[in-house]
């Protein structure tokens, strides 16, 4: 229960600092936007799609899903900035609960990625975008428990290599290949066996595999469950190691 | 002639810095390296290549051309760091020629994505791709033209965008859709008609298509000298433009 609250406030806490600069927003959205009029054209015609609604269908869960990658392992910076700027000090001072200090920070990057998301898939709605609200609210759950997952993990590594001139080249090591091999660009399905084989150790591929069945209005495939059973095991164990590093480390 | 000595000793000088640091040069090429190596058996797949050769070929050079965009338009940001720190200012008191300080500081991330495409072409050359070494310089050539066009345009956006986070959001919504639009992911012969009639308005389109056409072995082609006309011609506006406003507005 105080887990609870003491979440809730951070999350809160968090949440309206992000709100109250909106251009941030709005420039975090250029590059997804610009991937998604200039991009999808292009895919369209490699995957000989009929229609740009078909080509938007395959290409907007992908650009989510990579949107939610980049947005969830790079937050490790922000926890270092918030580290060296005392931020976390002055809360560690409160009795304000570890894990909901964590949990919080870790949530409001869910609700960065949920806004962006939404924003995407409503300028690709304009374009011609059509899907059901109810499959896009379960991709935006997959897509939750994707950034849980990345935050996580970035977390542990900031907490691990408190560098900030190292941990932007690990960052980067590391993000590239899985969102690749994830098939946020291409989809796996064209991929070479050799790169579907790798994939599927890929938690982040399943993200994209599952996300784009739904938007692809296939709510019954497989693919959709099995990604939101291996997301949810590995966001549950991603955050309570990330949890307990956090309260060892820090606080 | 005076011009040609100081671009040297400036050029000179800051080979030196970057000599210094090999660590930043071979961090630089983790990315590039990944995309070569995972996201070419993607472009091999929808392209319908048979050979991984057939498919370097494809690719190498829209690797080269966005390497060439980043480091070009991106170039700004040392520039204004150095006007920042008062390297600039420094050398305005000795007697070295503006127009020589800014052509050596324009020549050296020339240098520098050059020595990168060699590597990463050498990269390709281990895993497949099979090019003659004339080719191989030719496009190199063509790659020296457009970073210096990005280098002009981004130290001209700098002058004019003199803080740091509008200059980012601006070049950031620059670059991905010139580098979009110049087919560095999937090359423009296969993307819908209207996006070719755009990219036919972005000079770093013809570049890539260009440098395209010259690792495939057809060095002859049309579009090579088109692309080194047009590349050519901009690079001399764009230089002359750039140092124009440098010696009235910095030095």
């Amino acid at each position: 229960m105080k887990l609870a609250r003491d979440t809730w406030l951070t999350l809160q806490y968090e949440v309206g600092l992000q709100l109250r600069s909106p251009v941030t927003i709005v420039t975090s959205l250029l590059n997804p936007v610009a991937f998604l009029l200039f991009f999808t054209p292009f895919l369209k015609s490699v995957l000989h799609a009929p229609s740009y609604r078909a080509a938007f269908q395959i290409y907007v869960p992908s650009l989510l899903c990579i949107t939610g990658l980049m947005g969830g392992l790079f937050a490790g910076f922000a926890l270092l900035a918030a580290m060296s700027q005392g931020v976390i000090g002055r809360f560690q001072v409160t009795p304000l609960s570890r894990s909901g200090l964590l949990l919080g920070r870790e949530l409001s990057f869910v609700v960065n990625v949920g806004i962006q998301s939404v924003l995407i898939t409503a300028v690709a709605l304009i374009f011609g975008l059509r899907l059901q609200p109810a499959n896009f609210v379960l991709a935006l759950i997959v897509l939750a428990m994707m950034v849980l997952l990345g935050v996580s993990i970035a977390y542990a590594l900031a907490l691990a290599v408190p560098n900030e001139s190292v941990l932007p080249t690990l960052m980067n090591g590391l993000a590239q290949p899985l969102s690749l091999l994830a098939g946020m660009l291409i989809p796996l399905s064209v991929a070479p066996v050799w790169e579907r084989d790798v994939a599927l150790w890929n938690p982040f591929a399943w993200a994209a595999n599952g996300t784009r069945a739904l938007f692809l209005n296939h709510i019954g495939a497989s693919v959709v469950w099995e990604a939101s059973a291996i997301l949810a095991g590995l966001a549950l164990v991603a955050v309570v190691l990330s949890a307990r590093l956090f309260s060892r480390e820090i606080a | 002639m005076k011009v040609a000595r100081d671009t040297w000793l400036i050029f000179q000088y800051e080979a030196g810095l970057l000599v210094r640091n090999p660590v930043n040069i071979a961090i630089t090429l983790l990315q590039p390296i990944t995309y070569l190596l995972l996201f070419t058996p993607f472009l091999k797949s929808v392209m319908g290549v048979s050979t991984y050769s057939g498919a370097y070929q494809i690719y190498v050079p829209s690797l080269l051309t966005a390497m060439g965009l980043f480091s070009g338009l991106f170039a700004g940001f040392a520039m204004l760091s150095a006007i920042r720190q008062g390297v600039i200012g420094r050398f305005r008191v000795t007697p070295l020629s503006r127009v020589g300080l800014m052509f050596g500081r324009e020549l050296i991330f020339v240098a520098l994505t050059c020595f990168q495409g060699v590597v990463i072409t050498l990269v390709a050359l281990v895993f497949g791709l099979r090019a003659p070494v004339v080719n191989v310089l030719l496009a190199l050539v063509l790659l020296g033209l457009m970073v210096l066009i990005g280098v002009s345009i981004s130290y001209v956006l700098a002058i004019f965008v003199p803080t740091q986070t509008a200059l980012m959001n601006l070049t950031n919504g620059v670059t991905e859709p010139l580098a979009l639009l110049a087919g560095v992911l999937i090359p423009l012969s296969v993307a819908p008609l209207w996006v070719q009639d755009v990219a036919r308005w972005n000079p770093f389109a013809w570049g890539s298509n260009g440098m395209r056409a010259v690792f495939q072995g057809n060095i002859d082609a049309q579009v090579v000298w088109e692309a080194s006309v047009i590349l050519a011609g901009l690079a001399l506006i764009a230089v002359t433009a750039s140092s124009r406003l440098f010696t009235r507005e910095i030095a």
